[in-house]
């Protein structure tokens, strides 16, 4: 790590130097050197595994903060706005399809931005888009009873 | 449309690239698929074209060795990367890059949450981790601790600090808490500044500085490297909080209100950063514009007063909070009643007499540091969702926060645009926040947003202020106006840049520094 630093602060000087930058030679060790005093466990360092976390998980996590129920949630308001109360939340809609939602999800809508592979995985989406409708058709028989 | 590839590269040594790239992260981590992936990867507020900003690929490491190597590729083809950490740095430009065809080097995924240390109050994150993530990792383990939160918490620490973003609890000024960082150099060097360098340091996030030259601030809103993990401070849960929102009848009101806030804040009667919003951004977290006007052009006098009565807003609305035990509270509250009480019809609401209101609810979470999104109902004023923020800085001075707030306001109107804004009393300065909102499936509209942010650049550099932070497209022009002594400050950048960059493949043209090779080419 010194010899690393030598090199590093030297490089700040700001020293006349044209050579193609070669990648220093840094250990797993070196680049995750332990922190001190970690009073809460230090989880490991993640490995190429797709993350594979349930559709209540995302939803909860990248979309209730604006498809919640409640005039806190902007994308619900929205909705009653220009669609009307029936289609306003997200969770109590029987009109959606997994395909119709996946495709708003990675590409957005009006306001919605688009979400990343990273934000949310192509089986994660597929969890997603279950959640959603398996959510709705609960509610929708709770409601008819 | 043909696929956008990085300047100067063949498709040939681009497949080259990308398969030397899926071995070092696995197939699963690198996206090429302009339709099905990369779509994602686009602003889809931007004032132009998306094709403006469409990468060429996106990858998506787990840990500073894949970093490292990935640095080696692109180094050896000379192909850019665009940094992003959650990449939700929307109005700013979100996770697009400034040229098409760069490679979006994707940190979310980097996602743990290193150290939290309840008893001296901070936390080491890396850049995946987004606001929620935090909160929500220190509500699970029971930490006495707050975060510090974007208005849209869906941002993350390492990205919204690094971008110099601002909150809205004591620790508001992000950067000013921020202590120690990880970065991988361009050539694969990590360094780590401040007292982590040290063996066996067990200070690395309690003093921001060591010995020798403070290079943290180095890489922010910069390109000189890719920070990897960040230690943030962390506000210990006071025991007690009171905020408070005045609204004000007056337009003037709002010069008064700042110059009575001075020495309030300097003093730190008054503890987080003071926010005075303006009416339609008020109102825009409980009603949509066309529900008062379906007009065009900005919504004229007579539709905003009725708006104003039946929402019980002000023209401004003023909103802080004093935190601590309850004896300092009320000495508090008293210096700022008296102080804002002479104001002719201001009044005071607290959670008693406000609860409910969206608007109302959503500062109280955000001067907590409670993650929500509520601030994106402005998308809904207009509908379409396009917006872009102009953010210049000024004096915490009432002659100042007016010359600005007319200035923009008159031009808006001009451009056919609501003045939407709020301003943020940091410590001595005043953040001024403009929402450009227009609706981004209009090309007209958007060319006329364009055209009126250019403008406004000019206009407020003429004026003696400059903008703290921009969206992509405004980068370059910005940056001129940063142009004391022939632009010696962009020089110091260039040559720093030069140093650490040579093949100029980090982030080229963030916030208006480019590597040689592009210099003037923009």
């Amino acid at each position: 790590m010194k010899k690393l630093l030598t090199i590093a602060l030297s490089l700040l000087a700001l020293t006349a130097c044209d050579q193609q930058p070669e990648a220093k030679k840094v250990t797993e060790s070196d680049a995750n050197k332990p922190l001190p005093e970690v009073t809460s466990e230090t989880p490991p360092a993640t490995d190429n595994k797709l993350s594979q976390r349930s559709g209540k998980v995302i939803f909860e996590l990248h979309c209730a903060g604006c498809h919640d129920p409640g005039d806190a949630y902007a994308a619900t308001k929205q909705l009653a706005l220009v669609r009307g109360k029936d289609l306003a939340v997200i969770l109590q809609r029987t009109d959606l399809v997994p395909d119709y939602i996946k495709y708003v999800v990675r590409d957005g809508l009006l306001e919605m931005p688009p979400f990343r592979p990273t934000d949310i995985n192509d089986a994660e989406l597929d969890n997603l888009a279950t959640y959603i409708i398996d959510s709705a058709k609960a509610y929708k028989a709770k409601e008819s009873k | 449309m043909t696929k956008p590839l990085p300047p100067g590269i063949s498709l040939e040594q681009f497949n080259s690239a990308i398969s030397e790239m899926e071995k070092v992260v696995g197939k699963a981590f690198v996206f090429i698929d302009d339709v099905n992936e990369l779509r994602s990867y686009r602003d889809p507020y931007n004032t132009t074209n998306d094709a403006d900003f469409a990468p060429s690929a996106a990858v998506a490491p787990h840990n500073v060795e894949q970093i490292q190597k990935i640095l080696a590729i692109v180094n050896q083809y000379k192909i850019p990367v665009w940094t992003i950490s959650t990449g939700k740095n929307f109005a700013y430009g979100g996770p697009a890059p400034r040229k098409p065809g760069y490679i979006v080097l994707d940190l979310k995924l980097m996602n743990r949450i290193l150290e939290v240390n309840e008893k001296h109050g901070y936390a080491i994150v890396e850049p995946g981790v987004s606001y929620y993530d935090l909160y929500n990792y220190l509500q699970e383990k029971g930490i006495k601790l707050w975060i510090d939160c974007a208005a849209p918490a869906w941002g993350g620490i390492v990205g919204n600090t690094s971008d110099h973003g601002a909150g809205y609890t004591p620790y508001g000024d992000h950067l000013l808490m921020q202590c120690g960082m990880q970065v991988v150099l361009a050539d694969g060097t990590v360094v780590e500044t401040g007292m982590d360098t040290t063996s066996n340091s067990k200070t690395g996030g309690l003093y921001k500085y060591g010995q020798g030259a403070g290079i943290d601030g180095l890489f922010t809103q910069s390109n000189f490297g890719v920070i990897t993990r960040m230690g943030i401070w962390l506000m210990p849960e006071p025991p007690g909080y009171t905020p408070f929102m005045i609204t004000l009848e007056n337009e003037q009101d709002l010069e008064t209100v700042t110059d009575l806030t001075l020495p309030l804040r300097l003093n730190q009667v008054i503890h987080n950063a003071p926010m005075t919003a303006d009416l339609l951004w008020e109102a825009a977290m409980s009603v949509s514009r066309r529900e008062y006007y379906t007009g065009t052009g900005p919504m004229p006098e007579s539709h905003r007063k009725k708006m104003a009565k039946d929402l019980h807003l002000g023209i401004w609305n003023y909103y802080a909070a004093v935190y601590g035990p309850e004896p300092m509270m009320k000495n508090n509250m008293e210096l700022i009643q008296d102080a804002f009480g002479s104001i002719p019809g201001a009044k005071f609401y607290f959670d008693e007499t406000r609860k409910g209101d969206p608007g109302w609810d959503y500062r109280v979470k955000l001067m907590k540091g409670e993650p929500n999104m509520t601030e994106f109902s402005l998308l809904n004023w207009i509908g379409g969702g396009g917006h872009i923020n102009f953010s210049p800085i000024s004096a915490a001075d009432g002659k100042d926060a007016m010359k600005q707030y007319k200035m923009i306001e008159k031009r808006a109107h001009e451009y056919g645009f609501d003045y939407i804004g709020e301003f943020l009393i940091g410590w001595r300065d005043q953040h001024h926040i403009f929402m450009l909102m227009f609706n981004r499936m209009s090309e007209e509209e958007k060319k006329r947003a364009h055209d009126l942010f250019a403008i406004l650049v000019d206009d407020a550099a003429a004026m003696g202020y400059g903008e703290y932070r921009t969206h992509l497209s405004f980068m370059d022009q910005i940056a001129n106006t940063y142009s004391w002594n022939n632009n010696s400050l962009w020089d110091a950048h260039h040559a720093i840049k030069d140093e650490l960059d040579p093949n100029g493949v980090l982030s080229p043209g963030k916030m208006g520094i480019w590597p040689k090779n592009l210099r003037g080419k923009a």
